[in-house]
């Protein structure tokens, strides 16, 4: 992941340097904004977050490629059964494939799908590229909890998914989302070898490629983004809404996940954010707002009385 | 006749606009246990208590 960083922090100033120019249409915003970044606090406190992330993501791949060799029960009879009863009856995989069978919506969804990886690391390189001390530190933790807490949940209730359980449903979308099913593949080649691991003999595996279904942490993810995107980047809500809406609609339509599966992800990432609100406070001289008293850092228009930017309580309204 | 009571002198106190702006702005903020953050701390004892159930 250390690669990576150089287009973390890149994108990150330059997804926030666009949101100033298009959403905000402020150059004062984005001068201020620019300024910010070019301190030793505001670079420190971005290595510190993504050495955190880079944990955090060891230890969730490991955690998850670990569950078939952890828990050998697995609960997608039940989250099948679930699914059925909180729908009236009615199984909502079955309906969306059936749904969208043959439609234009099929691929699209598959190609959508298929960059959630690239959504959430530019996500998080947007916010983690923010001015305000606080909010970066929230949100950083909102996602240490999530993806951690909710690798733990997989251990807890160990599920492959329905693709892999009730492969019949999806057998009139075959060759319609060659992304979704060419990784579904190989993530059962993969597990298969976990499962021959649990006689003593484990082979080459990939890490990376581990099967869990609940909850589901590809819209659990795109739902925290959406909540942060409520409280600091408004403009930005509707797209994370309705990214977590196609991501649901995916995870049903290639059968990834159960429906309760996205719901719980949904829950535990409102839980992640509360905590990470409640767990990471306010320090001396910061706003519970995640704005700074100490410079002002992103005044579109100065404070009554102040206009040098480096006094004056602020509410800012984006990150 | 009460004395007048002789006015503070704040600005001989108050730090100036120039003094303010060489602080470095992230100083002093956050609530710091030793030298972590409390994101810090939680992604060490969780990262740290899943490394040690799975070599355990």
């Amino acid at each position: 992941m250390v690669p990576m960083l150089p287009g973390a922090l890149l994108g990150g100033v330059a997804l926030q340097t666009l949101y100033r120019l298009v959403a905000r249409r402020s150059l004062g915003s984005l001068l201020d904004y620019l300024r910010r970044v070019a301190t030793w606090g505001w670079i420190v406190l971005w290595l510190r977050m993504w050495f955190a992330a880079m944990l955090m993501t060891y230890s969730y791949f490991w955690l998850k490629v670990s569950v078939p060799l952890l828990n050998e029960h697995l609960w997608d009879p039940q989250l099948w059964t679930l699914d059925r009863l909180l729908h009236a009856g009615l199984s909502p995989s079955i309906f969306v494939t059936q749904l969208f069978k043959g439609s234009f919506f099929v691929p699209l969804i598959d190609r959508w799908y298929g960059t959630w990886v690239t959504t959430i690391f530019y996500t998080m390189a947007f916010f983690s590229a923010a001015p305000e001390p606080l909010f970066r530190r929230r949100f950083m933790a909102s996602c240490v909890f999530l993806w951690t807490l909710g690798s733990w949940i997989y251990f807890a209730l160990p599920a492959l998914g329905p693709v892999y359980t009730v492969p019949d449903v999806w057998a009139d979308l075959r060759g319609q989302m060659p992304r979704a099913q060419s990784a579904q593949l190989a993530l059962w080649e993969n597990y298969q070898k976990l499962i021959a691991g649990r006689t003593g003999i484990l082979k080459r595996f990939n890490p990376t490629l581990g099967v869990a279904a609940m909850p589901s942490l590809h819209v659990g993810g795109h739902w925290l983004f959406a909540l942060w995107a409520h409280r600091r980047a408004r403009p930005l809500f509707v797209v994370f809404l309705v990214a977590t809406l196609l991501t649901f609609t995916g995870s049903l339509l290639t059968g990834w996940h159960y429906a309760v599966d996205g719901y719980a992800g949904i829950l535990l990432a409102w839980l992640c954010y509360r905590l990470a609100i409640l767990g990471e406070p306010a320090g001396r001289g910061e706003h519970q707002g995640e704005g700074s008293s100490a410079r002002g850092p992103e005044q579109d228009k100065p404070a009554a009385g102040k206009t040098d930017g480096t006094a004056g309580a602020t509410a800012v309204e984006a990150p | 006749m009460t004395e007048p009571t002789p006015s503070p002198t704040p600005d001989a106190a108050e730090p100036t606009t120039t003094d303010n702006a060489r602080v470095d702005p992230d100083a002093g903020r956050g609530v710091r246990l030793w030298f972590l953050y409390p994101f810090e701390l939680y992604t060490l004892v969780l990262v740290g208590g899943t490394v040690l159930f799975l070599r355990w």
